[in-house]
């Protein structure tokens, strides 16, 4: 089914069943109340007179991991990761406690995308924790946001990915939340 | 009213002021612009299987500082949002300037919803400064998606705590709240 603009009624005419089908029932099934059907879903323009519900998807892991690679990496409990139905873009925020063996290194946590796109993790869109002191070994939790465009729609994964630059990083409390559009 | 699945019109057949008030008006009154609260900046999302509710995002922001030095996360003025229309979900954005008054200790701040579901501010969600000379501040952002709520009205706000035995102190506190 799809949306069909309505028509115009002249005085006098017949509503046959067809036009009552395509242009009221069919027109209907194209509007939110038809589509609603997750709770907490919103509504997206998917193309010319097409909607679509999606949903917010997120996920939390509080395990601490470490890693010493210097290139983005699963740690051995990858993620976290969720996959959901995109347009062409998507917004996804991502957060994470790090903690450096060395104040002179950094680690970043950041984000790829799989599925019916991909795109690699970067430190274009990484939350970074550098210089810190560590005595003690300090632990800061941060926070970033990217709007990925140029996806293919479809079923995307999103992935949290891990590097260093030196050192040993730890990272927990790691969370990510997507927005697809 | 409630959404009903339009019916499939039938040659021949009559189509009566009942079908028209339930298919077509009580239809239309289940879209968007049908419940349009009455105000801008408003969204829509699905709080029932064929329902919209509409919500708005809500803030609170206060940049005067203050300071604690006990270590369980608590009020201090919060900001917080109130009377908040949650059907299953709620995300929430937050940042703080945050310092400790000693070297190398900790400042942490959190989130905390009061309502049908209750939720106590946890690390996982916290933000977090540590390993700073003796009161250089940061101002950090955190986030949460707080899935699986009871609907009804919610209370969101920060609270915070200190690690390491100075005193921290927090400043341009802000919290934004998207209801779902």
């Amino acid at each position: 089914m799809t949306w069909t603009t309505p028509f115009t009624a002249i005085s006098g005419d017949t509503v046959t069943a067809a036009v009552f089908n395509a242009q009221v029932r069919d027109t209907m099934l194209e509007m939110e109340p038809a589509k609603a059907q997750n709770l907490g879903g919103y509504f997206v323009a998917t193309g010319s007179k097409g909607l679509a519900e999606r949903q917010f998807k997120s996920y939390l892991i509080n395990r601490g991991e470490s890693t010493t690679s210097t290139s983005y990496t699963d740690l051995t409990v990858k993620g976290p990761g969720v996959t959901v139905t995109t347009g062409t873009s998507a917004i996804v925020f991502l957060a994470c406690r790090i903690e450096m063996s060395t104040s002179t290194n950094l680690g970043a946590a950041s984000v790829t995308v799989s599925g019916a796109s991909s795109v690699s993790a970067s430190d274009d869109w990484a939350c970074v924790l550098e210089g810190v002191d560590t005595a003690s070994l300090h632990q800061n939790r941060r926070m970033s946001v990217h709007r990925f465009t140029g996806l293919t729609a479809g079923s995307n994964g999103f992935t949290m990915q891990y590097r260093v630059d030196g050192g040993t990083g730890n990272f927990q409390n790691r969370e990510i939340l997507v927005m697809p559009l | 009213m409630a959404w009903s699945a339009p019916m499939t019109a039938i040659a021949l057949s009559t189509f009566s002021a009942a079908e028209y008030n339930r298919y077509i008006r009580d239809n239309l009154l289940e879209t968007a612009p049908g419940r349009w609260p009455g105000a801008a900046s408003y969204y829509y999302t699905t709080y029932k299987t064929n329902g919209l509710a509409y919500r708005t995002m809500q803030e609170s922001f206060i940049a005067t500082t203050t300071s604690t030095t006990l270590h369980t996360y608590q009020d201090l003025t919060g900001p917080s949002v109130t009377s908040i229309p949650v059907g299953s979900a709620m995300i929430v954005f937050y940042a703080v300037r945050m310092s400790n008054s000693l070297l190398d200790c900790q400042a942490r701040a959190s989130v905390a919803l009061t309502g049908p579901t209750n939720v106590s501010s946890r690390d996982d969600w916290g933000i977090v400064v540590d390993g700073r000379s003796a009161t250089q501040s940061e101002r950090v952002g955190g986030f949460h998606h707080f899935k699986g709520l009871k609907a009804g009205n919610y209370t969101a706000k920060i609270q915070y705590y200190e690690l390491g035995g100075g005193t921290a102190s927090f400043s341009d506190r802000q919290i934004v709240v998207m209801p779902l």
